[in-house]
Order: structure tokens, then C-alpha cells, then sequence
């Protein structure tokens, strides 16, 4: 597919997104703000223990209570056996999905839902709660991933054997995978290298932090259909997983997608949606649930900690010639962490010759782990990426230029076997060696008392991004406007995304498109907002509905005309008549539509995977300043050099980077699950999970380089996920260069700077 | 390793004769799709069962991943 070079007149613009008065007057509808006649309200109690037996659930008192009018458990869904379903996030046992809804059997957390009660208010809710009783029988938790991971270790799940390599191991255990990658003789390779590094790095389970909880409205009718609205990442992978939950045709459940105050992958599996449904099928009316924060941060899906083992063998020049990796990640109560991903980022960036990596899926009694921004990819670069700078310091190579002597390139093959294609990381990092930021001077001592250390650091990352379903439908409207119908819930002003590459196509301007994200039952089938697809895929198939629309319009033309259709040319929206004086623009055709053959609607739908999706790369650069009196870490400055294709909106595409750096930031000075020993996360709200405002950080430089995906017609790469993985690790090698200490695991708060500053 | 096939589901099945302990593990049992958490790249493209294969392609099976 050849891509478009030189100027255009739509994308690259920064017009005003169509959402955007809405959101911020307040107009915009989320989840929360549903109403609909007898509307009940649902709480869920969440088990006290982080690992116990269930003996019974008492609900009868409940069930008196005033203003209740239902309870449901587990007992309420239908069996679910031994299916799999494929979900937009991957595949996951059905079972493991409705124990995660509610518990069965056993607790598996501190949060785990045990019952839901559906009342006539909030608060009629919570009080017949405290009603509901529950006999457990607490068991010993295991919150460590290594201890976890011991013969000896408290068993999750009586059933799970490892798969060993695709062979199912004989033993019980919490190890659920062992994966391998391997290329060339990683052996013979450090054999080779004149110095081998070491390290053992290890992170803290981190939540999304999206500002919106979980919410979700469910009505179920008396003719057995079932409609939900909630807010989701992905109305037809809560529809997907509704009905594989409750075993309902697909046909009978409808998704309405309510706008979303943040997901970053947080919000694709279900936690309420199914009970709200159970709830509205006892009481026959519709039933809401909406978590508070504590319910957000115990009873959803964070991203694991990781315990990941890294060994790189290098030559004297520079040059990378063994890399090995051990990852071990925390999947929470059930299977399924993103360790595969880490797999596959940890040494992305680098054409090395000789590589092995062994990733392992361990649970432990925390929250079932949910996809973060790039899943795994930022514990891994943590780890790598600080290893690297050792051997940058080892060789007397600036860090940069090591990565560029090393730098992965079109055709550079990759340990899981992927061949690269066009790509643009080796232009990140000689942006980066280019830039400002890189070049100024920094003061390496401050304060009065020369208590401040300001030092350096710079880190690279990857992201795969992903491609999967969309389909867009689009009906040209009698003014020359444009409604455009997607299916991809907007989590980052992709609406507009969309419709710009619509209007470049068709030649008309952004603001004359209307872009509506409809729900499943006005839509084709369309993957969820996620892994950095959408602008991609669903862009795709906009491109692809304006051909249509153009190929309808050059018929409706002709028709008025009388001409044969090949004798008209069409550019920049106005249609020619090749060998006649006469033109008209889609405007004007438009308004003519009724006299030349009736409506025109331009439809699309794409299976992106098979176009060419294109991975993203970045480079960033971070000053920071550490009071060695307090351990405190301020950053100083923060530049952000990323490989983003194409950036259609570029105001959005710098969003997309800032949030990431702010999120990589908040992971790597302060974020994390604090646990006591009986399994209790321990700092469940805002105010002591903590992370960046705006008052912690400065302003976050994106530099957009645009390397063109060959796979998308304007060039289009993801971009929104590989912003977060840098940051742990520039900030790690940043504070190394101020103090002259490492430090290998994470949060790098003050009380562990301290540390390391007093040695 | 080297099989023949014209297609990537005449190359799994190509794949489960020569390694009986492959049946089960890459595709449905009903053999009509790869098995969930398993994606195989044709050419380094994605690629679902009856996705075309040249004679000098290069097929990857990989764990099938998305995002966050």
C-alpha cells in the first residue's frame, strides 16, 4: 500500500475535537450520570481475607432488609465448564472469568466480591450489605512472586499445573506458564563478550489510576434481551464476555458504551456489568453498580509485579553480542499477566545476535492482573534499559551512542522471531543525541548547602502495538457533512482521529464530519480501544468507507451529468468531468443526491492485523534533582523522542506521550500496593496511592518523528503505549548519574533514595 | 524447519503430522482456528488459518498479545 508523502490538508492539523465542548461544560454523559425509571442501585461485598475458604453465604437477612430487592452470588450464574473464550485482550478461562465476578469456593483476595445486593437507594444498598453473612475459613496468602513460585508455597488453585513449554506439568503449583524465546547460542555469545553484566530488578504492583470507577447499568427485559451501559474500553468485548458469562446468545445482550474517564486497559475485563445483569433479571428493573476508590483499587485489575533477572554480554566497542532475561511476573488471583509482552519489549530496541528469555506467570493472592498501558513492556525496560547504561559507563560510550551502535533497524530480527519492518527507532535516538535537552548544560550540585545532586539519565522502549477489528459506517448528509459511525470507544480523542482521515480522503474539512461511537447494535463489529490500535484500524476502515463513498459519489455525478462514470476524475473533493467544462465539489453533489440515484452511505470494515501494524519506539531524555537530605526526586526537565508514523491530530498524539511520561513517572518515584501480612492493601485511595499532579511535574517535551508505517495509507503508527516505558528507567539512570548509586527496584521513593544516597 | 502447504492450515496440519504432540496444542480441537493465546504470523503479518503461503514463507507462532 503506498503511503502518502508531502502536505495534506487535514491531517496534521490540530482542529477542535467534536467532544470536546461537551467534556468540559459537563454535558458529556459517563456512566455514573445514567438514569432510567425505576432504577435500583447495587453495592458488592468484597471479602475481607486475602485467601480463604468459603463455607456459606447467609443472604435471607439481607433479603429482608428495607428497600432491597435482590441478592446475587455465584450461585446465580449458569455453569460455565470447561470453555475458553477469546476476549479482545486475549483468551481466558470462562471459569476463571465468573470466579473473578464473584468468588466461588474460595476468596482469592482481599477485595474478591462475594454477593450483590440491588436496593431501592445507595445507600438501602450498602446498609443490607452488613446484613449479608459469610462463614470463611481464612487461609495462609502468598503476595511474593518468588515465594509464590516455591514448592512449598500456599496453592491458589488446586488445579493449576504449569504449562511447561506447551507440556502440562504433573505437580500443583502457582506457576501457570513458562514461556522461552530464543535466538542464536546466548552461551557461546558471552563466552565471546569481554564483560558480562548482571542484574536483579524488581517492581511493585501498580493500578491504571484511571480518575472514573467502574460503573455499569444493566436492564434486563421481560423478552429476555439484555442491554448495558457502562464504561469500557470495548462494547463488544463486554458483550463478548456478558454473554459467554451468563450463556446468552450474543444476539440478546446490547452494549451501550457511556463516554469513559480513562482506562488504559483497565477497563476491558468485566466486573460489575454481569452482576448488574443478574440483579436486573430478579428484580425485572434496571439495576447500577459504580465502585468507589477502594472498590477500584482492591477489586480491579492493576499490573503486576515483577521480579525479572537480566544478563548482557558485551564487547569493548560497545557492541551487544548476549542477552538474557528471566522474568517473573504476578498475575494476580488468576492466570493470565502480561509477561509475554514483557518477553518480547525487553530487548526490542537492539539487534542482538545471541538472546534468551524465560518468562514465568505466577499468581498470588492480589487482584486478577488487568492490562497497563503496554502490559509488562515498562517493568521489563526498567531492567534492561538500566543494565544498558552499566555497560554505556563500562565502555566510556555515551548512553546514546551505545544505543545507536546497536540500534534495531528494518530487518533486524527479533527473539520471538518477528522480522522488523520499516522502523524508526535509530532516528529516536539520534533525535534525542540532537536535541536541546541532551546538549545543555546540567549543575550537578545545588541548594544552599549543596544537598541537591542534578544528574542525567536516558532510556529507550518498544511497543508492538496490535491491529484487530474495525468497521465504520458513514452517510453523506444533503449539507456535504459527513456522519460518521464507529465503534471505538474514545479514550483519547480518536473520534476526531477518525474523522479527520475520513474528511482528507473524501476532501472535505474535519469540522464536517460528525463522528458518533455507537453501540453494538448499531455498528459493526469493532475490537477494543486498546494496545494502540485505534487511530490504525479504525482509521483504516474510515479511509476505506470514504473510497466507498467516493466511488458512490463519482456514480452520482455521472448520473447527473449523463456521462460514463470513467470519465470523471475526483481530487481534493471536487469531481471533474475529464472532457467537458464540468466540476462540482462533494458539497454541492451532495445537496444533488436525491436527483441522481438517492442516499449515499460508505461502509468499511478491516482486520488491521493483516495490513502491516506498525511498532513504536521511543527515546527519552530526563533531568533529575535529588535533596540528599530528604531523598526526594524532582524532575527537571523531561524530553520525550518518539517514532509515532504519522501523527494525524498532533495536539493529541503530545497528549498521548505527556500521559504516558506522567504515568511512567508516578510508577517509578511513588506508585505501588502497599500490603500488609495478612494480604490488606494498605494505601487503597488517592491519597496514599500517589501519584503525579500537576504540581509534581513540569512541563513534558514530546518530539514527534515521523517514520511512516508502510502499512497505513498517511503512515499512521500507534502511539499512545510506548510513552510509558522509558521513564523507570531514565529516571534510574538519571538518578545513578546524580548520586552514584543504582537503584534496582521500584518505586524509587525517598525513603529508598535516602538509603542509597547514605550507602 | 521446513514443510510443505499453500496455505498456514495446510502447514499446521503439515506440522502435526511430522509432530503428532502438536495436535491439540496449536489449533481448536474442531480445527478451524488457532487455539485462544496462540497467534501465527505469515511473513511477519498476523494471520488467521486460511491465510496464503509462498514457498519461501516464513510462518511464526507466537503467544497472542494486544495491549493495554
Amino acid at each position: 500500500m503506498a503511503t502518502r508523502s508531502g502536505n495534506y490538508r487535514v491531517i496534521g492539523t490540530r482542529p477542535i475535537r467534536h467532544d470536546g465542548v461537551d467534556k468540559v461544560t459537563g454535558r458529556a454523559l459517563y456512566g455514573a450520570d445514567f438514569q432510567m425509571a425505576g432504577l435500583l442501585h447495587g453495592r458488592t461485598l468484597r471479602s475481607p481475607h486475602a485467601h480463604a475458604k468459603i463455607l456459606r453465604i447467609g443472604v435471607e437477612k439481607a433479603l429482608r432488609a428495607p428497600g432491597v430487592k435482590a441478592v446475587v452470588t455465584a450461585a446465580d450464574f449458569p455453569p460455565p465448564g470447561d470453555r475458553i473464550a477469546d476476549l479482545g485482550e486475549g483468551s481466558v478461562k470462562v471459569r476463571d472469568l465468573c470466579a473473578n465476578i464473584f468468588a466461588s469456593g474460595k476468596v482469592l483476595y482481599r477485595g474478591h466480591a462475594v454477593a450483590a445486593v440491588a436496593a431501592t437507594s445507595p445507600q438501602a444498598a450498602a446498609e443490607a450489605l452488613k446484613l449479608i453473612e459469610v462463614d470463611y475459613e481464612a487461609l495462609p496468602p502468598v503476595l511474593d512472586v518468588l515465594e509464590a513460585m516455591q514448592p512449598s508455597a500456599p496453592l491458589l488453585h488446586d488445579d493449576l499445573r504449569t504449562d511447561e513449554l506447551g507440556e502440562r506439568g504433573t505437580r500443583p503449583t502457582n506457576v501457570a506458564k513458562h514461556l522461552r524465546f530464543e535466538k542464536g547460542d546466548v552461551a557461546a555469545g558471552f563466552r565471546r563478550a569481554d564483560r558480562v553484566f548482571e542484574g536483579e530488578f524488581r517492581t511493585a504492583m501498580v493500578h491504571q489510576g484511571y480518575i472514573e470507577p467502574h460503573n455499569a447499568t444493566a436492564l434486563w427485559s421481560p423478552d429476555g434481551s439484555l442491554t448495558i451501559w457502562c464504561s469500557t474500553q470495548g462494547a463488544f468485548t463486554v458483550r463478548e464476555q456478558v454473554s459467554t458469562i451468563l450463556a446468552l446468545p450474543v444476539s440478546r445482550v446490547r452494549v451501550v458504551p457511556m463516554e469513559i474517564g480513562g482506562g488504559f486497559g483497565g477497563k476491558i475485563p468485566v466486573y460489575l456489568e454481569p452482576a448488574a445483569a443478574l440483579l436486573s433479571r430478579k428484580t425485572g428493573r434496571p439495576v447500577k453498580l459504580v465502585m468507589d476508590r477502594t472498590e477500584v483499587f482492591e477489586g480491579t485489575g492493576p499490573t503486576p509485579g515483577s521480579v525479572i533477572r537480566v544478563k548482557i554480554g558485551a564487547m569493548k566497542d560497545g557492541r551487544i553480542n548476549a542477552a538474557e532475561a528471566w522474568l517473573a511476573y504476578e498475575a494476580g488471583a488468576f492466570a493470565g499477566s502480561p509477561v509475554p509482552c514483557g518477553m518480547m519489549c525487553i530487548f526490542a530496541p537492539y539487534d542482538i545476535e545471541n538472546v534468551a528469555i524465560d518468562g514465568y506467570d505466577v499468581v498470588v493472592n492480589k487482584p486478577k492482573t488487568a492490562p497497563y498501558r503496554a502490559p509488562g513492556a515498562t517493568n521489563a525496560a526498567f531492567a534492561s534499559e538500566t543494565l544498558l547504561d552499566e555497560v554505556a559507563r563500562w565502555a566510556g560510550i555515551d548512553p546514546l551512542e551505545l544505543r545507536r551502535r546497536n540500534a534495531a533497524r528494518e530487518g533486524t530480527r527479533r527473539a520471538d522471531g518477528i522480522v522488523y519492518p520499516r522502523i524508526g527507532y535509530l532516528e529516536t535516538v539520534e533525535a534525542a543525541s540532537e536535541h536541546p535537552h541532551y546538549r545543555a548544560a546540567l549543575e550537578p550540585k545545588g541548594g544552599r548547602r549543596g544537598e541537591l545532586r542534578r544528574g542525567r539519565g536516558v532510556a529507550s522502549g518498544f511497543w508492538f502495538n496490535v491491529g484487530l477489528k474495525s468497521s465504520v459506517a458513514a452517510s453523506v448528509n444533503p449539507d456535504g457533512t459527513v456522519h460518521l459511525v464507529e465503534g471505538s470507544t474514545d479514550i483519547g480523542g480518536t473520534r476526531t482521529s477518525i474523522a479527520m482521515q475520513l474528511a482528507e480522503v473524501l476532501g472535505i474539512g474535519a469540522e464536517d464530519v460528525q463522528p458518533h461511537v455507537a453501540d453494538t447494535s448499531g455498528v459493526g463489529h469493532t475490537d477494543v480501544t486498546g494496545g494502540s490500535r485505534v487511530t490504525f484500524a479504525t482509521g483504516l476502515a474510515a479511509i476505506e468507507a470514504a473510497h466507498d463513498i467516493e466511488r458512490q459519489m463519482v456514480d452520482r455525478a455521472a448520473a447527473l451529468w449523463s456521462v460514463p462514470r470513467d470519465e470523471i476524475d475526483v481530487e481534493d473533493g471536487v469531481y471533474r468531468h475529464r472532457t467537458g467544462s464540468k466540476s462540482i465539489d462533494f458539497k454541492e453533489l451532495a445537496s444533488k443526491l436525491s436527483e441522481c440515484g438517492g442516499p449515499v452511505v460508505g461502509r468499511a470494515t478491516v482486520d488491521a492485523d493483516q495490513r502491516g501494524v506498525g511498532g513504536g519506539f521511543a527515546t527519552h531524555i530526563v533531568d533529575v534533582e535529588i535533596d540528599t537530605e530528604t531523598g526526594k526526586v524532582a524532575i527537571l526537565r523531561y524530553t520525550a523522542v518518539q517514532d509515532v508514523g504519522k501523527a494525524v491530530h498532533p495536539s493529541y498524539v503530545e497528549g498521548q506521550i505527556q500521559g504516558g511520561v506522567a504515568q511512567g513517572i508516578g510508577w517509578a518515584l511513588n506508585e505501588e500496593y502497599l500490603y500488609d501480612a495478612a494480604g490488606r492493601m494498605t494505601n487503597a485511595s488517592f491519597l496514599d496511592y500517589r501519584m503525579p499532579t500537576a504540581l509534581d511535574l513540569p512541563s513534558i517535551d514530546p518530539v514527534l518523528i515521523e517514520v511512516p508505517n508502510p502499512g497505513h495509507p498517511f503512515g499512521v503508527r500507534g502511539v499512545g503505549e510506548v510513552p510509558i516505558v522509558p521513564p523507570c528507567a531514565a529516571i534510574a539512570n538519571a538518578i545513578h548519574a546524580a548520586i552514584g548509586s543504582r537503584l534496582h527496584e521500584l518505586p524509587m521513593n525517598p525513603g529508598r533514595v535516602l538509603r542509597a544516597v547514605l550507602g | 524447519m521446513t514443510v510443505p502447504g499453500r496455505t498456514l492450515r495446510e502447514v499446521v496440519e503439515a506440522l502435526e503430522a511430522l509432530h503428532p504432540d502438536l495436535k491439540g496444542w496449536l489449533r481448536e480441537p474442531d480445527g478451524e482456528r488457532l487455539r485462544p493465546g496462540l497467534a501465527a504470523a505469515v511473513d511477519n503479518v498476523l494471520s488467521g488459518l486460511q491465510q496464503p503461503v509462498a514457498e519461501a514463507s516464513e510462518v511464526q507462532f507466537l503467544p497472542a498479545l494486544r495491549g493495554g
